[in-house]
């Protein structure tokens, strides 16, 4: 009887023992934006901490979180809507999980006007500018041509290329006319050409 | 040993059993495709434990008279809270011969700062091709470049 009490004693209360983790912001309140990667570090008020094992974002389905994969006792949260959020943080104390909660947080967007470009990077172009390449290269039009069929080298209608002049010469050139394109399409020939200038 | 003892001591060990079971997935290379592509989303590029974080983004504003502008917000931090450091940063925006397409922005985030916010304001013709980051941290500099396609 006494076993069977200490082995429920190890399933159900000890789990629930009080947290013990500190969770330090890494940015002022100012950098709370959406957009931007926050960084975040824990730090266990007890030697009982070993590791942060989950982070959760409740408030908003627009928010991400990672571990950092090189330093166990930060993670980031981003999100790309504004949003009040809170975070649970799952942690290993003592050979038992724990969970500590942690706001709520204020996620402003990053700027009053524009939206953020997703930025090529170093991971490779962006997803217009693939677009773009695809339907320039690859697309067979109404005229049974690709773009590059007739227009070989993109950078020589860099200067002169927009969704206006692209119109232009849809509407005029008569091998052109049965071309049809959504905005969105014209748009990405246009960045992708522009690339080149 | 009591029927109610056998059934506490029973019950007891299967919910340890239960809580021990190994719940991985075993589709592995799907799971570094998930870890992959949130370290994507989150732009984390560090090779090892970094120093310090950094990230900024570009948010093209509504041209005015021929001219745009590209708002750049984004952070710079110390990756450990107890770490004072004197952290500075330069940001270019180069077009594609690697030519500056308005003045370099810059900043000093030594007093413990993190938020990084900036301006480049340039004729409409000139094409953004490469955003280069430059980040001094405790003296030691540090280089980000991201494409930028031609914006």
């Amino acid at each position: 009887m006494r076993l069977g009490g200490i082995l429920l004693l190890l399933c159900f209360v000890l789990p629930a023992s009080a947290a013990d983790l500190e969770v330090r912001p890494l940015f002022k309140d100012n950098t709370l934006r959406t957009y931007i990667p926050l960084p975040f570090q824990v730090k266990g008020a007890s030697a009982d901490f070993t590791a942060l094992t989950a982070v959760t974002v409740t408030g908003s389905s627009s928010c991400r979180t990672l571990l950092d994969p090189h330093i166990p006792t930060n993670f980031f949260v981003k999100c790309k809507e504004p949003a009040e959020i809170t975070l649970s943080l799952s942690y290993l104390a003592k050979d038992q999980i724990r969970k500590v909660t942690y706001g709520p947080l204020q996620i402003t967007k990053i700027s009053e006007s524009g939206e953020v470009v997703d930025p090529g990077g170093d991971t490779g172009p962006s997803a217009e500018w693939l677009l773009g390449q695809n339907l320039y290269h690859n697309k067979k039009y109404s005229n049974g041509k690709t773009c590059a069929r007739c227009h070989d080298n993109p950078a020589e209608k860099a200067d002169r290329i927009s969704v206006n002049a692209l119109n232009g010469a849809i509407s005029s050139i008569n091998d052109m006319k049965g071309i049809s394109l959504t905005e969105a399409e014209k748009k990405a020939i246009v960045t992708y050409v522009q690339s080149f200038k | 040993m009591g029927m109610i003892k056998k059934i506490t001591l029973l019950t007891s060990a299967f919910i340890m059993v239960l809580s021990f079971q190994n719940c991985g997935k075993e589709d592995m290379a799907f799971m570094d495709s998930v870890v992959d592509e949130n370290l994507e989303y989150f732009n984390y590029t560090y090779k090892s434990a970094p120093e310090f974080y950094f990230n900024v983004n570009v948010i093209p504003q509504t041209p005015v008279d021929n001219y745009k502008e590209f708002l750049i917000v984004g952070g710079v931090a110390a990756s450990d809270a107890d770490r004072t450091a004197s952290i500075s940063w330069s940001i270019r925006m180069l077009d594609a011969e690697g030519r500056d397409i308005c003045p370099r922005m810059e900043g000093d985030n030594s007093m413990g700062e993190t938020l990084i916010e900036g301006s480049c304001v340039t004729p409409q013709t000139n094409r953004a091709h490469k955003l280069e980051s430059k980040v001094v941290f405790d003296g030691v500099e540090h280089v980000f470049t991201q494409s930028l396609n031609g914006l």
